[in-house]
């Protein structure tokens, strides 16, 4: 489905444009898994000439005059999700819902009913703001969303409040964990891995986590989590976990892949096909096996992004067991100034992640190896005035 | 333009109430990019409540992009996202400003935060 190609540009620098405008220097910026959905084509409404990227942070250039909390020079960590803090749904910390930020919410009316935040780069109908894989971005709402980093951590442990590990954090927050209680997790990507460590902080005893890579299985054993490799020919997902509990099944289970998910049956190919004649827009075989893995009357966490229609879902068995499913994109602005405390206090060190270190130049062509997953990628960190290496 | 207080205190729901006479053709066409009058209604109700609330209309249209090339360039037209809001709303007139060419014989359409009567 859709384009995949991708180049890095000069483009005119952006100028401030609103009265809350803040212009950014970009020193660090990440590519997220969600930015796959995009290069994949399954988030409709991405056009030609779109600017990527929606974690990001960097140095303060230039402020709107509206905007009092932020001056040129601050360093700040900038939030996915752009918020006016002064809607409805902002006053009620739903902050992704916002009901003023997203220039086209007639695009995203259509489809969903009713429109969320503007996301910075993340296609027209959320908003198409230009997104920070660049040396210099635009943030709008300057004065609600970015977080000032005061004290001399490095830019690799505070990059991920931008949009990772709060999700990892509000994924297991809606995972509704009590003390004692078993965790799975689908996926060890990045989200996937800040939800484990995340469902550890808040109190479960033990965190399952599911993937078919050796290196995200390693790095989810090495935080303390329980893998299951479904690859593994013998290894059926649901009989695992209902081995590993008892036949109780999880407490909560968390879907941190999404809508591109892979499995080992015949699902997979079954919802190839589907996709491919526009038969259905999402691949959901990873929410399909939670829904049958949580236990009766536990909680189904949605992290992972779904786009639009998905085909197949057991609804029965979530209706015939009483579970609760919470999900949507995350509230950063309630996360981020908690979850920098528990990174000045030493509690995480987010960058334990990152894998591969490049150049802008780069970035088109680690697209490819981060979704091809090659080269045992876990998390690609953008360097946007690294020269490239020779 | 009709203000009323919304129950338990959430605020104030506005109602704009507006004829607009125009052939089918034009409608249709105008409904394709985006331009329809009901729309516009409704854009510029939105726009006036983000200016209400906030102190600004969100926009992106001044941000840098690569090229957008033909079709870019249509769709992004589509989207309405040619259409520039306009800075700051005229506080003598809350009407939303529409192209005289707009204002056509026949077909009325009324519209009341954006459905029709």
């Amino acid at each position: 489905m859709g384009t995949s190609k991708l180049e890095t540009l000069e483009v005119p620098d952006p100028t401030l444009l609103n009265p809350h405008d803040a212009i950014i220097k970009v020193t660090r910026t990440a590519i997220c898994g969600s930015d796959l959905h995009l290069f994949d084509g399954f988030i409709p409404t991405m056009e030609a000439g779109d600017i990527l990227g929606h974690e990001f942070m960097g140095i303060v250039e230039e402020v709107g005059k509206a905007v009092s909390n932020l001056k040129p020079g601050d360093r700040v960590v900038v939030p996915f999700t752009i918020a006016c803090g002064n809607c409805l749904f902002c006053k009620k910390k739903i902050w992704a819902a916002c009901d003023n930020s997203n220039p086209n919410a007639h695009l995203m009316e259509k489809a969903y009913g009713y429109s969320g935040s503007g996301l910075f780069g993340y296609s027209h109908m959320m908003g198409g703001y230009a997104g920070g894989q660049a040396q210099y971005v635009r943030v709008p709402f300057a004065n609600v969303g970015p977080l000032k980093i005061e004290s001399d951590l490095p830019d690799e442990k505070v990059l991920f409040l931008s949009d990772i590990f709060p999700t990892g954090y509000m994924a297991a927050e809606n995972a509704q964990i009590e003390a004692g209680d078993t965790v799975a997790v689908w996926g060890c990507g990045p989200v996937g891995q800040f939800a484990i460590a995340s469902a550890f902080m808040l109190g479960a005893a033990r965190v399952i986590a599911i993937d078919r890579l050796p290196e995200r299985l390693e790095l989810a054993r090495s935080i303390g989590a329980i893998t299951v490799n479904y690859d593994d020919e013998d290894t059926s997902v649901l009989t695992a976990l209902k081995d590993l509990t008892g036949n109780a099944g999880p407490d909560s289970c968390i879907d941190a892949v999404g809508l591109e998910s892979h499995s080992a049956d015949m699902q997979h190919v079954y919802d190839k096909i589907k996709t491919a004649l526009m038969l259905e827009t999402d691949r959901p075989s990873v929410l399909r096996q939670a829904i049958m893995a949580v236990r009766k009357g536990g909680t189904l966490s949605i992290p992972g992004v779904y786009g639009g229609l998905l085909d197949k879902v057991p609804f029965g068995a979530a209706f015939g067991k009483g579970i609760t499913m919470k999900m949507g994109q995350t509230n950063m602005h309630t996360y981020m100034k908690p979850l920098l405390e528990r990174i000045e206090k030493g509690q995480i060190d987010p960058s334990y992640i990152i894998s591969h270190r490049i150049t802008l130049d780069e970035a088109p062509e680690m697209y490819k190896v981060w979704r091809d997953k090659r080269e045992a990628v876990t998390k690609i960190v953008i360097d946007p005035w690294a020269a490239k290496a020779a | 333009v009709i203000f009323e207080a919304a129950p338990g205190g959430r605020g104030t729901i506005v109602t704009v109430l507006q004829e607009f006479r125009m052939g089918k053709l034009a409608s249709a066409w105008e409904t394709l990019t985006g331009r329809n009058p009901k729309q516009a209604v409704v854009e510029n109700l939105r726009h006036f409540k983000a200016f209400a609330e906030t102190g600004e209309i969100p926009r992106t249209q001044g941000q840098p992009h690569g090229p957008r090339g033909v079709v870019g360039s249509m769709k992004a037209s589509a989207y309405g996202e040619k259409i520039r809001p306009r800075p700051r709303p005229n506080a003598k007139s809350a009407r939303p400003r529409i192209k005289p060419e707009c204002l056509r014989r026949n077909k009325a359409l009324h519209t009341r935060n954006g459905d029709e009567l």
